[in-house]
């Protein structure tokens, strides 16, 4: 386990309580999403994972680090924070030290920077735009600008707050090539999203959150299949789940076990699907 | 950043809320220039005693201590200058500026924690300025608070970056803000040429005169109040 929430509440200094009660563990390298309604205290609870904010009760212990009585600073060397918008991070007058930025504050010697750098920049594709202004580049290139600032100084645990918000179809396929990277580098990943779609096929485990509380936590095949989790988060089902919705309606699905198990639904479709194209009627 | 958001704008049902924009500005120019007219300890301490009282009949004590807050390390600067530049043995000259600086800043406050953006508007608008400038003057009031929320965002983006903002020597702690700048320039303009055409997208500049849901019409009360602050003006110059 690399992170580990208990009790956890947050109240802003407005008195506005966001986070009432949250407990929740991460494990080494599974990729986890969070999701919600807007105002759940979603990107509230990341925010304790490298400690820009502290608990007002409770704990968050990251790598056996209490965030309480660690700087952001310290924290940031184990947890890499891609914001949402890349526009409030990115300062520099080049692309390549922007990148470096980070490996300066963390103490790297010179020679590392650039290595570290060219590899990211390699990573994202950025390279070729190293010597121009960070400003300069496509929305997408921003976005992924962040996400180099960040891997070139290889933090353990990457959060990523909302990674495909705004992203067209490409952008979206090259956070998921990115996603798969990160897996193989074997990084725990944990992402704020509203993206149903992206989170079927990514992630391991996904945490539906609403009104500053957990409502429930597992696989996405089991969450996102449950409709009355899906209602009280505000979030809508998948397609897959919204078809199998729709043939139990109609008499046409009867076996229950398809109804909540998306994996198992989309391989039956297949299967189905394969005997009607070869002339059998289909049935399910 | 509490100085940001202590221009947050929030409505309360008091009698300096219901009242006339033009009578607050009356108010809070009164009181500071009653401070800039006053060259005595007593009576700048009499006028944060009246900037004091009229916060606590709009409810607005906590911010106005949120503002004192930022002014009282400035206003001690203020004293501490004055009092090295000028005759040592003289405290009074030096601590008459310094109580100035806060009345000064607390006055002013005290007439944008009570008046929206809207009201700010149509009290410029009355004034016969163009509207282009009173909606200039509107929208700066109008996006400090959210201006306080990008500080926020670009400040834990560097810090989530290993940027320590409190570390070092003074020059170093100073040249740690100054990256903030970069991201908040370029944000803040990019924010006003998206607010631009979105004004312009629902037809502002059109050479017809705009119409206004609400209008400023002075009431009853209203002239009391005037009535008052005059009354606390020859009260005050009698002194």
């Amino acid at each position: 386990m690399v992170i580990r929430v208990r009790d956890l509440y947050y109240t802003y200094p407005g008195g506005i309580e966001v986070l009432k009660g949250v407990n929740l563990e991460v494990y080494r390298g599974e990729i986890l999403a969070i999701m919600g309604e807007n105002g759940a205290g979603k990107t509230t609870l990341i925010k304790h994972f490298n400690g820009i904010l502290k608990p007002t009760r409770g704990q968050v212990i990251v790598k056996g680090i209490d965030t309480r009585h660690a700087s952001i600073a310290e924290l940031s060397r184990i947890v890499g924070f891609v914001f949402q918008n890349p526009d409030h991070q990115l300062f520099a007058e080049t692309v390549y030290e922007e990148v470096a930025f980070a490996l300066r504050n963390f103490g790297y010697p010179e020679h590392i920077i650039e290595s570290r750098v060219r590899w990211a920049l390699n990573l994202m594709d950025l390279w070729k735009y190293r010597s121009k202004s960070p400003f300069s580049l496509s929305v997408g290139e921003r976005k992924r600008l962040t996400i180099a600032s960040v891997l070139a100084y290889d933090p353990e645990i990457i959060v990523l707050d909302e990674p495909t918000a705004g992203q067209d179809y490409l952008q979206k396929e090259k956070i998921s090539e990115i996603l798969r990277l990160l897996r193989l580098m074997n990084k725990t990943v944990v992402m704020v999203t509203h993206d149903v779609e992206f989170v079927t096929e990514h992630v391991d485990r996904v945490a539906l959150m609403a009104k500053g509380r957990i409502l429930g936590i597992g696989p996405p095949q089991e969450v996102l299949c449950n409709t009355h989790l899906l209602r009280e988060a505000r979030l809508m089902a998948p397609q897959l789940v919204k078809i199998s919705l729709i043939l139990r309606k109609h008499g046409i699905l009867d076996d229950e076990k398809y109804a909540w198990r998306a994996d198992s639904l989309a391989l039956k479709l297949a299967e189905v699907l394969r005997g009607g194209a070869d002339g059998s009627s289909p049935s399910l | 950043m509490e100085a940001l958001r202590a221009f947050k704008f929030k409505k309360e049902n008091t009698i300096i809320d219901r009242a006339d924009p033009r009578v607050r500005v009356l108010l809070s120019v009164s009181l500071a220039a009653l401070s800039l007219y006053a060259q005595s300890v007593e009576k700048q301490l009499l006028v944060i005693l009246a900037v004091v009282v009229v916060a606590a009949v709009a409810r607005r004590a906590g911010k106005l201590a949120r503002v004192v807050k930022v002014a009282l390390p400035l206003s001690f600067v203020i004293f501490v200058l004055n009092w090295l530049v000028g005759p040592r043995a003289d405290l009074i000259q030096p601590l008459v500026l310094a109580l100035r600086f806060l009345a000064l800043s607390t006055s002013l406050s005290l007439f944008f924690m009570t008046t929206s953006p809207d009201e700010l508007s149509l009290l410029l608008e009355s004034m016969r300025l163009p509207r282009e400038y009173s909606m200039l003057v509107t929208m700066s009031f109008r996006f400090v608070p959210t201006l306080a929320l990008d500080v926020e965002a670009v400040m834990h983006a560097l810090q989530s970056r290993g940027l320590e903002l409190e570390r070092g020597g003074i020059v170093k702690r100073v040249k740690n803000y100054l990256y903030l700048m970069v991201p908040l320039i370029v944000y803040e303009v990019r924010r006003s040429l998206m607010a631009a055409e979105a004004l312009e997208a629902r037809g502002f500049g059109s050479p017809r005169p705009p119409t206004r849901y609400q209008e400023l019409r002075a009431k009853k009360s209203d002239l009391f109040l005037s009535f008052l602050i005059a009354l606390f003006i020859v009260f005050f110059l009698m002194l």
